[in-house]
């Protein structure tokens, strides 16, 4: 269509940063899920001071429900999903029924796996591929490059964010700061050429940038 | 239509899984809930939906009629057809349109007008929709996914497709369009009918816009895109009712609403689909004059009939209600919705004595009807199927000429002994199948 | 016939910038029968266009909007106004025989309504059954029908009364306040009397519609009522028990309040507003 609103715009960027925030978490949770097993009864402690969230939780037990399916908790997976329903679902004419129905799918699977679910990583599965559904989805059927490039710019901003507070390795951290840079010169929103040029100076440290990572992670902040 | 009921499930996970919802508020919260579905549709034979068509074209034909005349020169009125006081009292009348002619002289461009069959088979009209009627996204998507779902049911009955609606809508929306895009304005995400907005905007290729991203400048409306850059929008398809249309000429305290809307409108620069004010044209009470308005401006008998009525208002039919009040069910006609309807059979002898004193004291306030044995159509539960009241409403539009949408909205009680079908009070859907032989 | 020179000033200042500003005011005399613009000149600041707009009442305005933060709005109107003494013929129109949000009668107004007729020696159909019948839709539907013989006389009578009844109070009263609930307080300013009047009127099935203007003077802007008898407009200031002549100046009119307001707006940001009205009306000899 090549029609966007300020609004809309708006949602397509955080509908980006919300399916990636739900889909990145969801597969880290699923690591310290496994520690938590028979390793580490408080692995998600350290989680939680990663992602630089409260912790709440009062034991494992307690952080497993809660984290994934608390509808009270801003930081859960769940609320996280709602809030990538919430944008998606104003955008049906951009996004088409089709795309939008993996962000039903998605949010319809932990709803009932927040009732139902015995096998935690195997039902919780569906939620990382009704978003690979609706990524391709999104490139296939989303004609307007615009739309899907404001989305992939929401998306690679919170990845970025996720991979440093998570210290992802160096290069994955290279490689998602490239895709972001290629789609942030697409769009037509204004960013700030400053932070952009610090990031690059400390990314530019390779390993090295962790020294500087509060600095890294507020000049990603302040890009929009 | 076994296998409809076979298939049942699969329509169900389909329904679920695109959010075929409706919104209601429990307790002041927003939920969403899936509308139920009924797998077994209501079948029409296409000689009955000829006449159908035409009798319900004949009628959206003089009500456009009506509304040109009442928002202009009000000859119905000067002539003594209607009374004054069904006019000018009604809330539906808007004072602001007056004078005001819609481009291409349309008033209403999808009207949604209520049926229902008799168990002799004659057909009924129950009410008229001319303000935002909704409903037409249910079995549009309804087919869509059945027909995923159970793909044989239709290689073996001649269907109409139904899926035509968004390209009918799309017909409409260009016939009026004063220069620009068309858009489908939706007051938000947390409104009933939200599924249906957006779903109509996809489908339709027209633009899904919410209050904000609309704006009035130099007596023209326009979209507000990201890039900065001005789009001019030629038609709205208003999902907003008119009282919070446009706050500078109705309710001055609406938050919502595009400020400056109806100059454009006035000034013939923009379409708005339906027009306001149309509310005067479908209460209860003027719908007791519909078959005088097919004959006052199309100088022809109405072809459909409306449910026997009696209007308090006159002292004949007033006596009347009063002596006959158990067999009739009494509306009250400032309430919509299902809300306001008495039946005179399920009152106590105190109740209608009650009712009796307020219909002497406020007259202009009530109609009665006959209560019509309408048929009922089976809905699947458990193993088997069970009857239930069911009525249909048609979906009309009005563009270059009017057509009837081949299929409609079945809108069923749930509750065996109810006669009321409203979403908001429970009711399910089916699908409407028009049969092309 | 008299000329008279109009200037009405308004200015809207907010105590924090808002933005996104859409108003519409309506500040102009009209032009009918009775009044004639022989200038006129409008200054609207800031804004970042105005048109000239006409509404289903027959008011003209100006509408336009100002996107960017501002503090105020101020509003200039100035000209010269030929007034004639005969009343307009202009926009008859059915509705105003029927109650509207603001003049619906209540009990309170029917009974005031019952004591008139009373003294006036009125005892037709018309008049009994608007004293009797009461509830929320019904009210003036018999009286729309059938009319009631009420004459000039009898309608000044009806003003005289309500100007005893009713006591000047700025203050005492809001701009949501009905004419049943200022009735029933006893006191109230411009826009309560003249909608209680208009109440009594249209019980008495003559139609009447709110008119809001300038008179002579100095001060803020004022309202009355206007009556629809022999084909033509009769003015009458309930508040001054007095009848409308060439030095008042109408702006808008509607049938109550709500219709004819002189300026309306819709803004963004949080801001409180202040709002201060000047009109001057002087004659020139």
């Amino acid at each position: 269509m090549g029609i966007i609103s300020i609004e809309k715009a708006d949602h397509l960027f955080w509908l980006g940063r919300y399916t990636e925030r739900v889909f990145t978490t969801l597969q880290m949770f699923f690591r310290y899920f496994d520690q938590m097993l028979d390793m580490d009864d408080t692995a998600y402690i350290g989680f939680c001071e990663k992602l630089a969230i409260p912790v709440i939780y009062e034991n494992k037990d307690d952080f497993i429900s809660r984290y994934l399916f608390s509808p009270e908790d801003p930081n859960s997976i769940y609320s996280n999903m709602m809030r990538a329903f919430d944008n998606a679902v104003i955008l049906r004419d951009e996004l088409s029924s089709d795309t939008l129905s993996y962000i039903q799918m998605a949010l319809d699977c932990i709803e009932h796996a927040k009732v139902h679910a015995n096998a935690l990583v195997y039902d919780l599965q569906p939620v990382k591929d009704d978003l690979f559904a609706f990524w391709g989805c999104l490139d296939d059927n989303v004609e307007d490059e615009e739309g899907r490039n404001i989305i992939k710019c929401g998306k690679y901003l919170e990845r970025l964010d996720l991979y440093m507070r998570l210290d992802f390795p160096y290069p994955y951290i290279e490689k998602e700061w490239n895709k972001f840079l290629n789609r942030m010169h697409k769009i037509r929103i204004g960013y700030q050429v400053t932070e952009v040029d610090r990031l690059t100076g400390v990314l530019q440290l390779g390993e090295g940038w962790r020294a500087r990572k509060q600095e890294a992670l507020n000049a990603l902040w302040n890009i929009f | 239509m076994r296998d409809m009921v076979e298939h049942m499930e699969g329509i169900n996970r389909l329904m679920a899984r695109y959010g075929v919802k409706f919104g209601i508020y429990k307790n002041r919260e927003f939920h969403e809930q899936l509308f139920p579905f009924d797998p077994l549709p209501r079948v029409i034979p296409a000689e009955e939906f000829e006449y159908l068509e035409k009798g319900l074209a004949q009628r959206v034909d003089a009500l456009n009629c009506f509304l040109a005349d009442i928002y202009g020169e009000k000859k119905i009125v000067k002539d003594g057809v209607i009374p004054e006081d069904f006019i000018f009292l009604s809330k539906g009348y808007l004072p602001q349109c007056e004078g005001m002619i819609p481009p291409k002289r349309i008033y209403s461009h999808i009207s949604g007008i209520d049926l229902v069959q008799a168990k002799d088979g004659t057909w009924y009209i129950l009410e008229d929709n001319l303000r935002i009627p909704s409903g037409a996204s249910y079995p549009m998507i309804a087919r869509e996914l059945t027909r995923q779902a159970s793909p044989r049911t239709f290689m073996r009955n001649h269907v109409l497709d139904n899926r035509n609606y968004a390209g009918m809508l799309k017909e409409v929306m260009d016939y009026v369009n004063t220069g620009g895009i068309n858009v489908v304005l939706t007051p938000g995400r947390y409104n009933a009918a939200f599924f249906e907005h957006s779903y109509l905007a996809e489908r339709s290729g027209a633009i899904l816009a919410m209050p904000q991203d609309l704006y009035v400048e130099n007596n023209r409306l326009f979209y507000r895109q990201y890039q900065g850059r001005q789009l001019q929008v030629g038609t709205v398809y208003r999902r907003l009712s008119d009282e919070y249309l446009d706050p500078l000429c109705f309710e001055p305290e609406s938050l919502i609403g595009v400020p400056g809307i109806m100059d454009v409108y006035r000034s013939g620069n923009v379409a708005l689909v339906n027009a306001p004010g149309n509310g005067v044209a479908d209460d209860k009470g003027i719908y007791y004059f519909v078959p005088h308005m097919v004959k006052y401006y199309l100088g022809e008998e109405a072809i459909l009939r409306n449910a026997p009525t009696y209007l308090a208002f006159y002292e004949q039919d007033r006596r009347f209600i009063l002596e006959h009040l158990e067999r009739l069910v009494v509306k009250d006609v400032s309430e919509a919705g299902g809300y306001g309807v008495v039946f005179g059979r399920d009152l106590t002898k105190e109740k209608l004595a009650d009712l009796k004193e307020i219909i002497i004291r406020e007259p202009r306030r009530f109609i009665a009807q006959e209560v019509i044995d309408f048929i009922d159509l089976d809905i699947v539960e458990g193993d088997g199927g069970v009857p239930r009241k069911a009525d249909l409403r048609a979906f009309v539009l009005s563009g270059g000429r009017t057509r009837v949408w081949p299929s409609g909205l079945t809108r069923f009680s749930r509750n065996p002994d109810s006669f009321v079908v409203n979403s908001s009070q429970g009711g399910g859907f089916k699908d409407t199948w028009v049969l092309s032989r | 016939m008299k000329r008279l020179r109009f200037c009405y000033e308004m200015r809207l200042t907010f105590d924090q910038e808002v933005w996104e500003h859409h108003f519409l005011i309506r500040c102009l005399p009209m032009e009918n029968g009775q009044q004639h613009k022989e200038s006129m000149s409008v200054k609207i600041e800031p804004a970042d266009f105005v048109n000239e707009v006409t509404d289903g009442f027959g008011n003209g305005g100006y509408a336009g909007s100002v996107r960017k933060p501002h503090g105020s709005l101020s509003v200039m109107a100035e000209g010269i106004v030929r007034v004639e003494q005969s009343g307009s013929t202009d926009g008859f129109h059915p509705m105003y025989r029927f109650p509207s949000a603001y003049t619906m009668p209540d009990e309170g107004i029917r009974q005031f309504f019952g004591e008139i007729c009373k003294e006036l020696g009125k005892s037709c159909e018309t008049c009994k059954d608007s004293r009797e019948k009461s509830g929320k839709v019904q009210g003036a539907h018999e009286t729309a029908r059938k009319g009631c013989e009420i004459s000039r006389e009898e309608l000044v009578y009806m003003m005289n009364r309500l100007y005893g009844r009713f006591v000047y109070a700025p203050g005492t009263t809001t701009v949501k306040t009905t004419a049943a609930q200022a009735l029933a307080a006893g006191q109230g300013v411009c826009q309560d009397y003249a909608h209680v009047f208009i109440s009594l009127c249209r019980l008495a099935g003559v139609p009447a519609r709110y008119a809001a203007g300038v008179m002579l003077g100095e001060g803020a802007s004022h309202a009355w009522v206007e009556l629809w008898q022999d084909g033509r407009w009769l003015g009458l200031d309930p508040t001054n028990n007095r009848p409308v002549d060439e030095t008042y100046i109408k702006l808008t009119h509607g049938r109550d309040f709500g219709d004819g307001t002189i300026d309306r707006g819709r803004f963004l940001g949080f801001a409180g507003q202040s709002q201060k009205v000047r009109v001057s009306v002087e004659e020139i000899l």
